[in-house]
């Protein structure tokens, strides 16, 4: 059987959900390099249409690469396409679950083609697109 | 890196193993933070979208040169937007591209 062959279409990645603290938010603003202060000070995002800080658009972008490489691992990182959009903003203390679904398993090349996402606690699109990986044997 | 995994929540053991490799989506977030941070991006900018390919790991420790560039600057619909692509090498070695569309700031909309 091919590799890919064992990722039947509508199999689910395994999902995961995290509350987003101010503080996760300070901390992946140092580890990144990324201090758009819309992320990290609430009192400069009072200012901005959103009103209160938003999660960085990569944190939760991170987030779904996790997720793409608990399941695939180093066929992932050597390999992976990653294609998003930002829908919506995560809200400082709002939850974001992180999910994957295999649109289709070609033989031939051994390559996934999923759908991928992350949503807040109310089920509203956060993230949303597609990921592509060629499995070896 | 460790900074960076925790941050992210990443449990991965290829990130924490003793020849472990560097997330790629940090070599890329930090080529994009330090894009932004050249050409002075006003606080408030967001991304929009964005498309990653990774083609090799990386070992931590490694020496890792990278470029980026603005390819597209444009006003839409009232916002100013700009298109970034960016390029990691290790070696000779390409070991991702990507490319990010950001919305800007308004003027008046903060500060």
């Amino acid at each position: 059987m091919n590799a890919a062959e064992s990722w039947p279409t509508g199999v689910e990645l395994p999902a995961k959900s995290r509350v987003v603290t101010l503080e996760m938010l300070r901390e992946y603003a140092a580890a990144s390099g990324d201090h758009n202060p819309i992320h990290t000070d609430p009192q400069f995002a009072a200012t901005t249409p959103y009103g209160r800080p938003i999660a960085h658009g990569m944190l939760l972008l991170a987030y779904i690469v996790e997720m793409l490489t608990t399941s695939f691992g180093k066929d992932w990182i050597t390999t992976g396409h990653i294609k998003v959009r930002f829908r919506n903003p995560a809200y400082v203390d709002g939850t974001v679950t992180s999910w994957g679904t295999v649109k289709k398993a070609e033989a031939a090349n051994s390559t996934l083609k999923l759908a991928i996402g992350c949503r807040d606690e109310d089920g509203n699109d956060l993230v949303t697109g597609s990921a592509e990986v060629t499995l070896s044997e | 890196m460790k900074r960076y995994l925790t941050a992210v929540d990443s449990e991965s053991p290829l990130y924490r193993s003793e020849d472990s490799v560097a997330p790629p989506l940090a070599i890329a977030a930090l080529v994009i933070a330090g894009l932004i941070e050249a050409i002075g991006l006003p606080p408030g900018s967001v991304h929009t979208t964005q498309d990653f390919s990774f083609m090799e790991t990386v070992p931590v420790g490694s020496t890792v040169n990278a470029a980026a560039e603005v390819v597209q600057a444009a006003r839409r619909g009232g916002m100013d937007v700009i298109v970034i692509e960016i390029t990691a090498l290790h070696g000779e070695q390409t070991v991702l591209t990507g490319r990010s569309m950001l919305i800007l700031p308004v003027a008046g909309d903060a500060e």
